[in-house]
């Protein structure tokens, strides 16, 4: 027998560093550690050491037999908030100097209507840039126009660059000791000819200089349109990159002093593993939300269930991310910490509405809020805030035991809780405090059904052709509330929900995907050659940008013959601002046929989510960008299946009865260990079932079952 | 038999709504809200139920768009009315048109389309007519009425911006129209849709009447996907919550949130009365010629208003004393005053997740028949009224913060005002392509006014809509193919200075590339060149005026092929041609909005959004700041020393001493310079008495004493005889 192999995969948060160990056979251990932003290889180290010890085991000997390690930090979202990244240089097209500063306005991202509303609030976010490191240079590059058949092409030359400007700019910044030059022309993405000239002659100077400096231009990072999510995206990633690479790097180097043999691996936002020594690693600053999502689509894959929900509930998080056919939407223009970026990542909805969400009721106009304010870790009066929280709401109410809280590692005040709850809410309100209670409790489960209810509307899809998967700590907690909600075509909870997100970590896909704009036209009037010679152009940027793929991958160690490859555009009808992305079957338009294929992959897209009176086929079709994502293989967790027991649970699993309020009275629910419970089972509700780090309730309506892999499916009587 | 609740007509039902108002005060007469008391969190959970129908309907729908006003500059809105036409919930965008909805289905009612053409389920009903409730021309509504067992019980409503209404000048918001007729394709309230879809006719007029059909058709197209999904997710709502739930819960949350908008106003603010004064220009004379010659004159606009702050929180705008109706495009009508203001309420005190009618309950108006905003001319052109309106939104800005800064909430001052440019533009091309479109990026997004205790933040915030953005640059040009953007910044020293001054104006330069065969410019939206600019408050400066340059016939291009550099705003522009830098034949500029000004290949055009006013004496302005202000290169040397008395050394330091020196000297100049306020009265009264006056002013003041208002008080502050006559000049 040969010894077993790991996949070791952690998911730092602000406050705690989950770990996910699993071996090749589908044996799994969860961890946590607080987390360490200053020096996260203690964190790491620590919360690997957490789950490895439950198996009696040490840190060395799990590194020393592991496929793969892969580590999602926060020193990325830390470096922005403690404004510690680097001191970036700026070389930029003449009269938009002030651009990052500027920020196209945008002072309200992240905040709520009533916020954006009440305009006082409004603030800009840090400068990326010091205006001193900003040089300009005379230079235009034109983007043409809806009419450029009739005017110019996109990507004419108006302005020849200056390029003694770029020398003295670049001598400059260098000077002023900038650690990094940052390049964006306007209109680089249709023709990057200036840019990319400008950063020659940077590279070139501080070559001459016996320097070291890094140069980056925005088509490097992404080539396409919105001259301000460009520059976003290129200080972003020129401030926090390197600083960020240190802190990855460091953990690795822990790693690798234990014996682990490979590169360490962390996530990118569009949910693909890469390598610490990805060249592009601010696309990493985003992925803080997508484990769950990359857990989801596992799971998906591995039950096949194309069609899922992921909805993650947590202290601070309420999260929802959409599967459909297989695939993870992704938003090309994210926003994050109050920036607009352009870097893809995938489509997850943010609500603002977690356990630790505060409650506030307003006696004069009765109306209640929850959030957006969050005691976190403080989670409620019942522990150490004097805010009312969604959590003390639960546990006023019986649903969560206050001698297990986190496993009985802290203690909760239920009484405080209570008392806290009436005096502010209840009574203001004139309400009995249960009865106020359970209707705050639908109040916050409505938001997940309109949130989930709007984004199948503005895709079309129907969610009783969905699988609703729950995870995070309050997840299986107000599981009820939402499926009450909504019908789903199953409702389904794993056994690890509380750490699913490393979980996630550990099953993400190891990819790089490459954007680019583009401007093909179809038209009604237009002849079959030219339709022919776009199809032609399309498949040549498609195969540049495999290339491209082939090439970085093979850097990162993997052979040619082992990358595969997926392609899908961007399209819209000629004229339209907005457009859909899909995949498209292969990653070439060579005939009129696979012109075709990929015009009607619009067409079905498009009409699934509008009414056919939307369609505009008259004014034609306008492919915009393409992308291509270029895959290795990475090891996998595996899921272990368990031998079936009889429906009714091992006795040692019923832990007794609470009385909890639910649908307006007092009832009995048995209470049941998780970790007891055996394949096969099946609990009738009114239960809830209790682990050391969620609780799991199921109404008198409800049963669930455990299939054989312990996964527990929720169901109606 | 009507088809509303209890077979009544919906004209019974409006007018029933009134009553219950003017009776009681509470809207719909609910002196007390059963639903909210029985149940507060299922109430709040319908109530979020409708905004998310709304937001959803919009976030779907607007993609669909071609237009970028809708997409990257959010003057688009869904919402959902109920069957008297109050507006219960609104998506994101343009808020203030929920002031209008109200309006329309009045007019509706009255005009007894029940009747005739009908109002049925599935129907879709289209208006742009400001005489019927839209606030302009450029704002398309599209509505849909929902139905519930044949009962008429809620509107769903779609509107946006659209880029060209096919008026005498290219865009939607020309600045010439004599009347309605040169206004551009304007429809009263029309059935143009059944069985939730536009006839094809309807398509046929966004081709033959305006220049951007595309953009248009796709426009259309998008409000009818977002008021369809709508009327949807709102059946689906009155099953769960049933119809006796849904209508009562409509009035109530009127009502509720009246009571908290009033609350906001009784807690912050010292009541009493507030005086606002703009004044700015409209200038028609040898444009039109003989044309119109009743139009062949210049206009300056008297917009004053007295603000009172009731004990009780609501509010009364008086504006008696305003211009009167004219030839000209400034007019309006009643719902386009309140829309556009509420821009004002809603960063003052109308703040809300769940933004409705609610305003209209405890916001009064006093404007008087045949002044602009209240035309008797049932042919008053009335494309841009907005633009002269706009001044009003700041009417809440500046007489709420001084309410507010008197009862201590100097968080909540925010002293604004409108000075902020956008442009249309039209043109053939060299092989004879026409093409039309237009550019708000300077509209829609401002820098703030300083407050008591900070700077204003630079292209921070927009006063048509709240979330503010100035769009890419890469963006707009793919509208504009002759428009190469060289410059879109701060300026230095533009701004209101102050011991806290305004943010930084900020300003565009473009270069006109291969017009072809004709290219029109023209700017709109402008404050009009004059008092319109924020007043600094405390003894700050006022704000600077926004400003429109065109050089005509440059060796711009000659200067690039020999490897030069261009200008990047209209000051280093004027420089540059001051000291022969660069050539131009000829300059023209403009404090406001222009007329159609023709281009060619090497012009360059200028435009500059003005800042908001200063806060403080500037001679109390602190050297750190001055300092910083150095350093990021935001106020020149020169100001730092004439303004704000503090000399830089080489270094960029401020020398502390011989700064407090040369402010004692600047504090005695101001000394020496001030006049006798009985002397200055005395003078001054003595022009008034000759009447020593530019004519658009004797015009001015003319018009204004027909209101009695107005006349008490001018003779009372100069003292004149009660009797006294000024002719208008002729």
């Amino acid at each position: 027998m040969t010894a077993p192999k790991y996949i070791v995969a952690q998911d730092a948060g602000g406050s705690m560093t989950d770990c996910f160990l699993v071996d090749t056979e589908g044996n799994f251990s969860t961890g946590k550690f607080i987390t360490h932003p200053e020096e996260e290889a203690i964190s790491y180290l620590g919360s690997l050491n957490d789950a490895a010890s439950k198996w009696n085991m040490d840190t060395k000997t799990v590194h020393k037999s592991a496929l793969s390690c892969t580590y999602t930090g926060t020193s990325m979202i830390n470096i922005l908030v403690t404004q510690g990244g680097s001191r970036v240089g700026l070389l930029i097209t003449r009269g938009f100097a002030h651009l990052p500063i500027i920020e196209r306005g945008l002072t309200w991202i992240g905040q709520t209507y009533e916020d954006i509303l009440h305009q006082q609030l409004h603030e800009h976010t840090p400068w990326l840039v010091q205006p001193k490191n900003i040089k300009e240079v005379t230079e235009r590059v034109g983007v043409g126009s809806y009419y450029m058949q009739h005017h110019s092409l996109p990507g004419t030359i108006v302005i020849p660059m200056n390029e003694e400007e770029v020398v003295r700019g670049v001598h400059e910044l260098l000077d002023n000791g900038v650690e990094i030059i940052a390049c964006l022309t306007i209109g680089s993405y249709a023709n990057p000819v200036h840019e990319n000239r400008m950063a020659d002659i940077a590279r070139q100077i501080i070559a001459e200089r016996g320097l070291e400096t890094p140069v980056i231009a925005s088509n490097e990072m992404c080539p396409v349109p919105n001259e301000t999510e460009r520059l976003k995206t290129l200080l972003i990633q020129c401030y926090i990159q390197e600083t960020a690479r240190k802190a990855l790097v460091s953990v690795e180097d822990a790693a690798k002093e234990e014996g682990y043999a490979y590169d360490l691996m962390t996530l990118l936002g569009y949910g693909a593993a890469a390598t610490v020594r990805y060249p592009k690693l601010a696309e990493a600053v985003a992925s803080g939300p997508t484990g769950g999502l990359l857990g989801g689509k596992f799971i998906s894959e591995f039950l096949g269930r194309p069609n899922m929900i992921c909805w993650d509930l947590g202290c601070t998080t309420c999260d929802v991310g959409l599967i459909a056919g297989g695939l993870l939407p992704v938003n090309k223009s994210p926003e994050f910490a109050a920036h607009k970026v352009r870097m893809p990542m995938i489509a997850i909805d943010c609500l603002g509405a977690g356990c630790s969400h505060v409650v506030k009721a307003d006696p004069a106009s009765g109306r209640i809020t929850i959030g957006p304010e969050s005691v976190r870790a403080d989670l409620g009066t019942m522990y150490a805030s004097d805010e009312v929280t969604i959590g003390d709401i639960d546990l006023t109410l019986g649903y969560v035991n206050p001698d297990y809280y986190l496993g009985g590692t802290i203690q909760v005040d239920r009484e405080r809780a209570k008392t806290e709850l009436t005096k502010r809410v209840a009574e203001p309100l004139g309400q009995d405090v249960y009865d106020v209670s359970l209707k705050i409790l639908d109040l916050l489960h409505d938001k997940v059904v309109n949130h989930i209810n709007g984004i199948m509307l503005s895709k079309g899809l129907n969610p009783a052709e969905f699988t609703l998967l729950v995870h995070g700590a309050a997840g299986p907690l107000h599981l009820w509330g939402v499926e009450r909600g909504i019908r789903f075509k199953e409702v389904l909870v794993v056994p690890w929900s509380a750490v699913f997100s490393s979980f996630g970590v550990a099953a993400a896909d190891y990819f790089h995907r490459y954007d680019k704009a583009v401007t093909f036209f179809l038209t009604p009037d237009m002849p079959d050659e030219v339709r022919l010679m776009q199809g032609s152009a399309l498949s040549r940027t498609w195969a540049e940008l495999e290339e491209r793929g082939l090439r970085e991958l093979e850097e990162e160690g993997f052979p040619r013959d082992r990358i595969t490859f997926r392609h899908g555009i961007s399209c819209r009808y000629v004229g339209q601002l907005s457009n859909w992305e899909m995949p498209v079957e292969v990653g070439r338009a060579d005939t009129l046929e696979d012109l075709d294929k990929i015009i009607q992959a619009f067409e079905t897209n498009y009409t699934k989510i509008y009414p056919s009176g939307a369609r505009y086929p008259e004014s034609g079709y306008q492919i915009t960008e393409i992308y291509v994502e270029a895959a290795a293989e990475k090891p996998k967790p595996a899921i272990h299946a368990y031998p079936l027991q009889g429906a009714v649970p091992p006795r040692e699993a019923h832990k007794g009865r609470r009385k909890a309020f639910f649908d307006g009275e007092w009832i009995p629910f048995d209470l049941y260990e998780q970790d007891r419970l055996e394949a096969g089972n099946r609990i009738d509700g009114p239960a809830i079932i209790e682990h050391t780090q969620t609780t799991f309730l199921i109404p008198p309506q409800n049963f669930v079952e455990l299939d054989e892999y312990k996964f527990m499916r929720y169901k109606r009587k | 038999m009507g088809i509303c609740h209890q077979g009544r007509t919906l004209k019974e039902l409006v007018e029933a709504k009134e009553k219950s108002f003017q009776q009681t005060g509470y809207a719909y007469g609910l002196e007390r809200l059963g639903l909210v008391e029985e149940d507060p969190a299922k109430f709040m959970r319908f109530q979020m139920r409708l905004v998310a129908s709304c937001i959803n309907a919009r976030e779907s729908a607007k993609l669909i768009s071609a237009n970028p006003m809708s997409m990257i500059q959010g003057e688009l809105l869904f919402m959902l009315a109920n069957a008297e036409g109050d507006v219960i919930s609104a998506s994101y965008g343009l808020a203030g048109h929920i002031q209008c909805m109200p309006f329309i289905i009045r007019k509706i009612a009255e005009l007894g389309f029940e009747e005739d053409p009908g109002i049925r389920e599935g129907d879709i009903f289209s208006c742009n007519d400001p005489m019927y409730g839209p606030p302009h021309n450029a704002d398309c509504y599209t509505f849909l009425p929902v139905f519930h067992k044949g009962e008429l019980v809620s509107w769903t409503v779609g509107l946006n911006h659209i880029v060209d209404v096919g008026g005498i000048q290219p865009g939607g918001l020309g600045v010439i129209s004599p009347n309605v007729f040169t206004d551009g394709f304007t429809y009263p309230p029309t059935k143009t849709g059944a069985d939730f879809k536009q006839h094809k006719w309807w398509e046929l007029h966004w081709k033959r009447r305006t220049r951007t059909e595309m953009f248009n058709i796709l426009d259309d197209k998008m409000r009818v996907a977002g008021v369809v999904s709508l009327h949807d997710r709102i059946q689906d709502i009155i099953d769960e919550f049933g119809i006796e739930y849904y209508r009562q819960a409509l009035r109530e949350i009127i009502e509720r949130e009246r009571r908290v908008l009033v609350e906001r106003i009784r807690g912050q603010a010292v009541p009493g009365k507030y005086r606002y004064l703009q004044l700015s220009a409209v200038n028609y004379k040898g444009t039109l010629g003989r044309l119109w010659p009743a139009s062949n004159r210049n206009w300056v606009i008297h917009k004053t208003g007295e603000l009172h702050i009731r004990a009780d929180g609501t509010l009364l705008t008086d504006l008696e004393g305003l211009t009167s109706e004219a030839d000209f495009h400034a007019n309006a009508y009643e719902p386009a005053v309140r829309m556009l203001t509420s821009l004002g309420m809603w960063p003052m005190f109308a703040y809300t997740e769940t933004i409705n009618s609610s305003l209209l309950y405890m916001t009064d108006w006093n404007i008087p028949p045949g002044s602009m905003f209240n035309p008797q001319n049932p042919f008053a052109g009335t494309v841009m009224g907005l633009g002269v309106i706009a001044g009003y939104i700041y009417l809440f800005h500046n007489c709420l913060s001084l309410a507010y800064f008197s009862r201590g909430f100097l968080e909540e001052t925010f002293p604004a005002d409108g000075t902020t440019i956008g442009y249309g533009a039209a043109g053939t091309l060299e092989d004879g392509f026409q093409w039309a479109g237009g550019d708000m990026s300077l509209i829609t997004c401002q820098s703030e006014g300083a407050t008591p205790f900070h700077d204003g933040f630079d292209a921070a915030v927009c006063s048509p809509n709240p979330a503010s953005d100035i769009g890419e640059t890469e963006a707009v040009e793919f509208l504009l193919p002759t428009q190469v953007n060289i410059g879109k910044k701060l300026i230095p020293d533009f701004c209101g200075h102050g011991k806290f001054r305004g943010g930084l104006g900020i300003g565009m330069l473009q270069l006109v590339n291969k017009p072809g065969k004709s290219l029109i410019l023209n700017a709109f939206a402008a404050t009009d060149g004059m008092g319109a600019c924020a007043l600094g408050r405390s003894g700050g400066y006022p704000g600077t005026n926004d400003i429109v340059v065109f050089a005509h016939g440059t060796n711009i291009r000659e200067i690039l092929e020999k490897g030069g550099t261009y200008p990047r705003d209209f000051v280093e522009m004027n420089q540059w041609i001051r000291e022969g830098r660069l050539r131009a034949e000829t300059v023209e500029s403009f404090k406001g909005p222009t007329p159609s000004i023709p281009c060619r290949d090497g012009d360059l055009f200028a435009t500059a959004a003005g800042s908001r006013g200063g806060w403080g004496d500037v001679l109390e302005r602190d050297y750190d700041l001055i300092e910083k202000d150095i350093r990021y290169g935001w106020i020149t040397r020169k100001t730092a020393e004439t303004v704000y008395g503090a000399k830089i050394d080489e270094d960029g330091r401020v020398q502390r001493e011989a700064s407090d020196r040369l402010r004692q000297e600047m504090r005695q100049r101001r000394k020496e310079r001030s006049v006798d306020a009985k002397e200055w009265w005395v003078r001054e009264r003595q022009r008034v008495l000759e009447q020593d006056w530019h004519e658009d002013i004797r015009n001015l003041y003319a018009d204004c004493m027909k209101y009695g208002k107005f006349r008490e008080q001018f003779t009372g502050m100069w003292q004149l005889p009660e009797d006294i006559r000024i002719e208008e000049a002729t």
